[in-house]
């Protein structure tokens, strides 16, 4: 028992240092802190929308068609609700969706790609084809399709995000683990009698892990982005506030006409933000995590 | 593999992705509580009679077997049902809005990547310096803008606030152009928002890829030997190394139509410029079920031949991809 006590204790005590480590590096990379600082504005203000929104977005709170002032920052919409608190509830709904797309993307697209890789033969060549064809599948208008028959809502975008985009994970992962199963290690695994399942889980996939890791950041900021676009079309949940609903209604109640640039500049600044931040962090994490990747300077 | 063998074996994967990707077509609307009648035929504004022709062109009222079959009899004879919202069979629509968009998108792709590609490759040949980082964060700043959004600005700034553009459409509406040169004009003036839009968004994508791969093209041997040859450098640059750099951006072209098509829905939707990408709006927004399918098979038909011209190019040029996978 306490000899299983110091062991976690070990493992919690090299974590540590590992985590240290990594901080360590990736504090040197000057746009990696831009990215994580921009990350934190927003998973903040995520999490403080009730606190510092300064009115209900649900609700009408001023005139509509409202120029941005010092009562309203941004004006307000068609509806007479002010955009500055929809744009703050806005980030719940943008990185919930972006965070949950990115996780079922990566999961189908590790599963897919650790066991093609590792059983090979008749399941890695029926994986592979099948991988092939959604690598084709045109996204948008099929999440536009889907949307058709089953009603808009944020969580039929997730499902669909996450259907259709594990293919090129799942083959960056089974490549990768086509070179880690010659490792000599797997063969000593094997040898002392560990079952795939274990080889798989615990040799294999630490291994493979900082690709996903860089990955879910990754389809986090596609996801966003996606799911910004879905709703700008009108497809996403009408009741809900998100950045892209911000903008359909400014393209369609005409904020252009009337001038109202607090309508549309803001919600599509934070879109980008947001996926610049994402791909700070991810640029960054890749070279800490995927050091072969790094490029010598010539 | 030879050449002829590659192709052949990459023509049955387009097809089998193509029926994989029209069953799924065929079963969703079936998934729904809804009656695929009612779905595809069944709306008050279509003609009794031709109501009656769909029902029996389509096999509606049979099983859904029958119902399967001849949904590929139609799809193969270029019948894709009749739009609610036109009037008019689906076919028909799709082909008097699909110039507009091969117009919109092949201009802009073309731009985009010659640019793209020039901006890459400069970048490269100059890695670290400060041009190669300034036109890097640049360029990430660019591609992460959303693309409608680009296009909402656009409009508000030069259609709204400096009028010097139009802000909808692909020709002005109602004018009788005396020349044809006025007519070019027009639709060339209607043309540049929606294109710039495209343009700035995917520019620094493909300039980022080919920066990259240049990179390394610039640091193998041979590159080395033109330099002590004492060759130009845009010479070295864009004939010894950018003909290398070449074969990995056509794949990336090919594998990107998805995301250009996806592209030209928002651009088109938010300039109202009446290509395929407006239609899915419009379909989506009035609930077109056989508008909406038939823009899908469009799309899908493009990004399936795209691909595969290019993976054929491909192969013809770089004898190794026939050896690999």
């Amino acid at each position: 028992m306490s000899n299983k006590k110091n062991e976690g204790l070990g493992r919690i005590r090299h974590l540590r240092e590992q985590t240290s480590d990594f901080w360590r590096t990736y504090r040197r990379s000057k746009l990696g802190l831009a990215g994580l600082a921009m990350l934190f504005f927003f998973v903040g203000m995520a999490l403080a929308a009730p606190l510092i929104a300064p009115y209900d977005p649900w609700s009408r709170v001023g005139p509509p068609f409202a120029p941005p002032s010092s009562r309203y920052i941004f004006g307000t919409n068609d509806a007479g609700m002010d955009i500055l608190s929809e744009l703050i509830y806005g980030t719940r709904t943008s990185l919930i969706v972006g965070v949950s797309a990115a996780l079922i993307v990566s999961a189908i697209g590790t599963l897919v790609g650790l066991v093609a890789g590792y059983f090979g033969g008749v399941v890695e060549t029926t994986l592979m084809r099948i991988t092939d064809i959604f690598l084709l599948f045109p996204d948008l208008p099929f999440i536009m399709i889907l949307t058709l028959y089953l009603g808009p809502s944020v969580w039929n975008i997730v499902l669909a995000i996450g259907i259709l985009w594990w293919s090129g994970t799942a083959r960056v992962i089974r490549s990768m683990v086509l070179t880690i199963k010659e490792e000599p290690y797997i063969e000593a695994a094997k040898a002392i009698g560990a079952g795939n399942r274990h080889i798989m889980l615990s040799e294999i996939l630490p291994h493979v892990f900082p690709v996903i890791i860089v990955g879910v950041i990754r389809f986090t900021g596609f996801g966003i982005l996606y799911e910004a676009g879905l709703s700008f079309l009108g497809l996403g949940d009408p009741t809900a506030k998100s950045w892209g609903t911000i903008l359909h209604y400014a393209q369609t109640r005409g904020a252009f006409v009337r001038g109202l640039w607090g309508w549309f500049i803001p919600p599509g600044a934070c879109i980008s933000l947001t996926i610049i931040s994402f791909t700070l962090i991810s640029f960054s994490l890749d070279r800490i995590l995927n050091p072969k990747m790094r490029r010598p300077g010539r | 593999m030879g050449v002829t063998s590659f192709i052949l074996k990459k023509a049955v994967i387009m097809l089998v992705t193509f029926y994989v990707i029209s069953t799924v077509i065929f079963i969703i609307p079936r998934l729904t509580p809804i009656e695929p009648k009612t779905l595809f035929a069944d709306n008050p504004r279509i003609p009794e009679s031709i109501r009656v022709k769909l029902i029996e062109s389509f096999g509606l009222n049979k099983p859904m077997l029958d119902q399967y079959a001849s949904f590929y009899v139609n799809l193969f004879r270029g019948n894709l049902g009749y739009s609610f919202l036109y009037r008019d069979p689906v076919s028909t629509i799709l082909m008097t809005r699909l110039p507009w968009t091969i117009l919109l998108v092949g201009s802009s792709t073309v731009i985009f990547i010659l640019v793209g590609i020039i901006v890459g490759v400069f970048q490269a040949s100059r890695y670290g310096s400060k041009f190669d980082v300034a036109t890097l964060v640049g360029s990430l700043v660019a591609s992460s803008f959303p693309f409608f959004w680009v296009g909402m600005i656009f409009v508000y700034l030069f259609a709204f606030v400096i009028p010097i553009f139009p802000s909808y459409g692909a020709t002005a509406p109602g004018v009788t152009f005396t020349s044809p040169f006025s007519m070019i004009e027009d639709m060339l003036w209607h043309l540049m928002l929606p294109a710039i839009t495209i343009v700035i968004v995917n520019i620094s994508r493909y300039s980022f890829y080919l920066r990259n791969i240049m990179v390394g093209v610039l640091s193998e041997d041979y590159i080395l030997t033109a330099k002590a040859k004492g060759l130009d450098e845009n010479k070295i640059l864009f004939k010894h190394g950018l003909r290398n750099a070449m074969l990995p951006t056509m794949t990336m072209i090919a594998m990107d139509f998805g995301f250009i098509v996806a592209g030209a829905i928002f651009v088109e939707t938010v300039f109202s410029y009446p290509g395929v990408g407006l239609l899915a709006y419009e379909a989506i927004l009035n609930a077109d079920y056989p508008l909406m399918n038939g823009v899908f098979i469009l799309l899908t038909v493009v990004i399936l031949a795209a691909n595969f011209t290019a993976e054929a190019f491909y192969s013809v040029l770089d004898p190794r991809i026939r050896k690999a996978k």
